[in-house]
């Protein structure tokens, strides 16, 4: 959820202007496994990822 | 199979250095590691003075501090960001203003932050998401036109650049982490870079900011001076 739109984001701070970019990512905003030493695995959570999205 | 989220990297040297501190019988902040560690960050990054706190979210705090922002003081920053950068300067009693970012590189879309500013605004926060820079030219621009001080939270963008200047150098101030999810990692861990680049009405105010002694930052007794000189300009 974007700051703006969290209960304290509302309440403590505001938005100002059209927010659609931060609403659609934040939509759709997976975050995946990134480290040094991933190649080992990495074609299991591309695969893994494929598989969930389609 | 279960994939960790992360891995923090480790050069293998990090227990040898431990050993040395605990050698040395100094185990607490501002020891010989600081020094080093301080003095490195000043030459690579050209800032003033680099000072290793013991978060991103305590060099936020910390410059929120520095700042002089009071109860009321309006921070303009994107709203896609982790909740220290707002937190920060709402713990000052500060009113985050939140704007949208750009498609492309997901930082606060520059174009819209002149929309956001009224009178009580005091700071513009640019976050460097991913290690990819905001376009800083047109903020600093926008923060010398409107006397405002830049806070670059740079938690993602430590030796990363913009038009060859390193994230974090360009603003007023800037934030760095070294938590482990970070490249450059020291498990808990941030820097707090204090610039030499204030407008010229802040820098003739009479407060200035002298280097702390200490890894925690005596910040209270070194504030920036940004009240009267900024507030009467805008």
């Amino acid at each position: 959820m974007p700051l703006h739109s969290a209960p304290m984001g509302r309440r403590l701070g505001r938005a100002v202007g059209d927010m659609s970019h931060t609403d659609q990512l934040s939509e759709r905003l997976l975050r995946l496994p990134l480290w040094l030493g991933l190649e080992e695995q990495q074609a299991f959570v591309i695969q893994e990822v494929i598989a969930a999205a389609s | 199979m279960v994939i960790p989220f992360n891995k923090p990297y480790m050069t293998g040297k990090e227990l040898w250095y431990v050993s040395q501190a605990h050698a040395k019988g100094h185990l607490a902040g501002d020891g010989a590691f600081t020094k080093q560690c301080n003095a490195w960050l000043e030459s690579r990054t050209g800032a003033r003075s680099a000072l290793l706190t013991h978060s991103c979210t305590a060099a936020l705090e910390m410059a929120a501090i520095l700042a002089g922002i009071e109860v009321g003081d309006e921070v303009i920053m994107p709203s896609f960001t982790f909740v220290s950068t707002a937190n920060a300067f709402a713990l000052r009693g500060g009113v985050p203003v939140f704007v949208d970012i750009r498609p492309d590189t997901l930082n606060i879309d520059e174009t819209k932050i002149e929309a956001a500013i009224t009178p009580k605004t005091k700071a513009i926060v640019p976050v460097h998401y991913a290690g990819v820079g905001c376009n800083m030219d047109a903020i600093m621009t926008i923060a010398a036109d409107r006397n405002l001080l830049v806070i670059e939270d740079a938690a993602q963008g430590v030796m990363s650049s913009y038009k060859g200047r390193p994230l974090g150098s360009i603003g007023h101030m800037g934030a760095l982490s070294f938590h482990e999810t970070k490249n450059v990692i020291s498990g808990e861990g941030g820097a707090l870079l204090v610039n030499d680049a204030r407008p010229r009405s802040l820098r003739a105010s009479r407060s200035t900011i002298s280097r702390p002694s200490s890894t925690t930052c005596r910040c209270t007794a070194h504030r920036w001076g940004a009240d009267s000189d900024a507030r009467s300009a805008t």
